[in-house]
This record gives structure tokens, sequence and C-alpha cells, in this order.
């Protein structure tokens, strides 16, 4: 799904000028943006209004073998707008400018419990989550004229944080990812939300983690093929 | 406007940017320990004539004043790091500046203190 934006300023001109360069890196060709600064796009995209945003920006990366693609230097451009480079006590490479951060995350192999991912293509390190596919393989492109961001369809994004909501470990983030999920679910599409759905194969604990999340936010689990 | 205390979502998201800011600072401190401090001066000598350059890092170490001898060739290196340095230590200011502003807004009980929410 490609879309095309008529307002142009929905991100402050920072955030604008980390897309572009992003986009101009061919980035957006499978990875995305995610997290809270997704909303300024559902906003402008779906009519979804959610306005809390965090001061971090993440991207999912889609882990790409090392060898198979040309390779981008994505710390030499994202430092050459200002940002530092961070290592953190993980052993993960964030970028900051002014208190705001980059941090890149990417899919989680099973049975794995690595705490960093070197992604060599892009010269970039990032954190490995889970069900983080399930955002990469439901994207949407938003077209801004001279760059295009991709995000995770917004039918994904309520799935997903339905599931991780009860994998948090900080109530705050279980809280705003609940709250999110209730603003998105007014504005689900559910031939989007079955497509997402029936691509997934759930464990009785994801299962369940997405039922507590429903009862919370007083969404019939129904619409999930849940009982 | 709504009081911190009484919406669970924006006290908790705060909460979450202290934590954020402050494992930043502690990583954004290690960075700058492994970074060269001080300034570089030049000293001019003499000699048959001919003028010659050296280089020194002056730096402070406590009450204690060093100079240590650059090398040519490390110079360019050294200037790098110590530019390097100068944005590190002013990211750092920024964190901590940003700390001490959420600890003022997160300190539960002393004082109505208000958070903006835009309008939905």
């Amino acid at each position: 799904m490609r879309i095309a934006v008529k307002n142009k300023d929905i991100f402050p001109s920072e955030i604008r000028e980390l897309l572009r360069a992003l986009d101009s890196a061919g980035f957006f060709e499978e990875s995305m943006l995610i997290g809270s600064w997704v909303m300024p796009l559902y906003q402008e995209a779906f009519g979804i209004n959610y306005t809390l945003r965090t001061l971090d920006i993440d991207f999912a990366v889609k882990f790409i073998h090392p060898d198979r693609d040309r390779k981008v230097d994505l710390e030499k451009l994202i430092t050459d707008l200002g940002y530092l480079p961070v290592i953190m006590q993980s052993g993960i490479r964030r970028f900051t400018r002014e208190n705001f951060t980059i941090e890149f995350v990417v899919q989680r192999k099973g049975g794995r419990d690595d705490e960093v991912i070197p992604i060599r293509k892009w010269n970039i390190t990032a954190c490995p989550l889970p069900f983080l596919d399930l955002l990469l393989s439901f994207p949407f492109v938003v077209d801004f004229g001279n760059f295009k961001v991709r995000a995770p369809l917004p039918e994904a994004y309520f799935v997903h944080k339905l599931i991780t909501a009860q994998r948090r470990r900080s109530e705050g983030k279980q809280d705003k990812d609940l709250e999110q999920c209730s603003v998105i679910a007014r504005h689900i599409n559910s031939d989007r939300l079955k497509a997402v759905i029936d691509s997934l194969k759930l464990s009785k604990k994801t299962q369940k983690a997405m039922l507590d999340s429903c009862v919370t936010i007083d969404f019939p689990p129904q619409r999930l093929g849940l009982q | 406007m709504k009081v911190v205390e009484r919406d669970k979502v924006i006290s908790g998201m705060l909460q979450d940017e202290l934590k954020r800011c402050q494992e930043m600072l502690e990583s954004l401190e290690k960075s700058v320990s492994e970074l060269p401090k001080g300034v570089i001066n030049e000293r001019k000598k003499r000699y048959k004539n001919k003028v010659y350059s050296y280089y020194y890092l002056k730096y402070r170490e406590g009450e204690k004043v060093f100079n240590k001898h650059i090398v040519k060739k490390e110079l360019q290196d050294i200037l790098k790091k110590l530019e390097l340095r100068k944005k590190y230590e002013k990211e750092i200011k920024s964190y901590k500046r940003k700390i001490a502003y959420l600890n003022k807004i997160t300190s539960a009980g002393k004082g109505r203190v208000h958070a903006h929410r835009g309008k939905e």
C-alpha cells in the first residue's frame, strides 16, 4: 500500500532530515520506521490520532545476509547529520543528538539470546526483539514527494502491541502500548486485521497475552479469532 | 493539562524517559573518558636559522598541569579526538539538564507538577 500525504510537515524538521537521509540510502526499501514516531503517519494516512511521542526513534531492520547486497555506511550518514555514536552497556550502538536517540532493532532468531546483532550491510548494530517480522511483513509506504517512509500497517502494529504489551517489564511502557492499541482499535480495517492474524502461528502463551490485552482495552477477541 | 500522578501513561513515559537519559549519560561518560582532554599548544624553536614547531597536549589532572609531547603524525588524530570530546561533553551537559528536569517533574509528592499533553 502506498499513500501520498498532503501535509508534508507532519514530522519536526530534524526527523524529516533523518528520514530523508535514510531513504536516500535505500534503507526504507526493506526496513521501516516503528515505535511512537509512526503515529504522525497513522494520523495523516488513517486518521488515527495519538499525540504522545518519545525522544527516541526506532527502526526495524530487515536482516539481510551481509554478502548479498551492496554495503551502505549508515553510521557515517547519521554522524554526518550531527549525531554522536554511543556504545551502550549491552554493546548496542545508538546515536544521539540533543537528547534525541536513534536505535535499530532486528527480528530475534528463535533460541538465541544475543544482545547485539551486527548488521554489516548498513554498518550498524541492532537489538534483537521478538515478533518484529510481524511488522516487517505488513508494510505501507508514505510518499512525501521528495522522500518516502516505510512503516507497519496499523493492524500489524496493533497486533504486535497486543502481544508485546504483556511482555513488558516496565508498567509505563505497557500502559503506553495498550493506550496506543485502544486508539488504533477504533480505526481497524477488518480485512487487513484478518490478513495479519492469518499469517501468524500463535502459541498458547501468545494467545493468552493477546487475550489479556484485549480484556484491558475492551476489544472483542473474536475479531482476532480468539475465544 | 493533566497532573502527572493522575495520568499513568504520561507518568510512565516520563519515568522511562528518565531511565533512557540516565543510561545514555552513563554510556556517554564512558565514551568521553576514552578520548584525550586538554588543548594543543605549539612551541617554536629556532635552530641554525630554521624554525621548528613542536606540539604539546596541555591538560589538567586534579591540581597538576601536564604537557605531553605530540608527534607531528599524531597531531591531526588528536585534534579530531579533542573536537569529538567537545561534542560529547556538550551532549553530556544536555542529558544532565534533561535528567535534572525529569527528576524534578517525576518526584512524587513534591508539589503539583504538570506535564503537557497535546490535544487529542
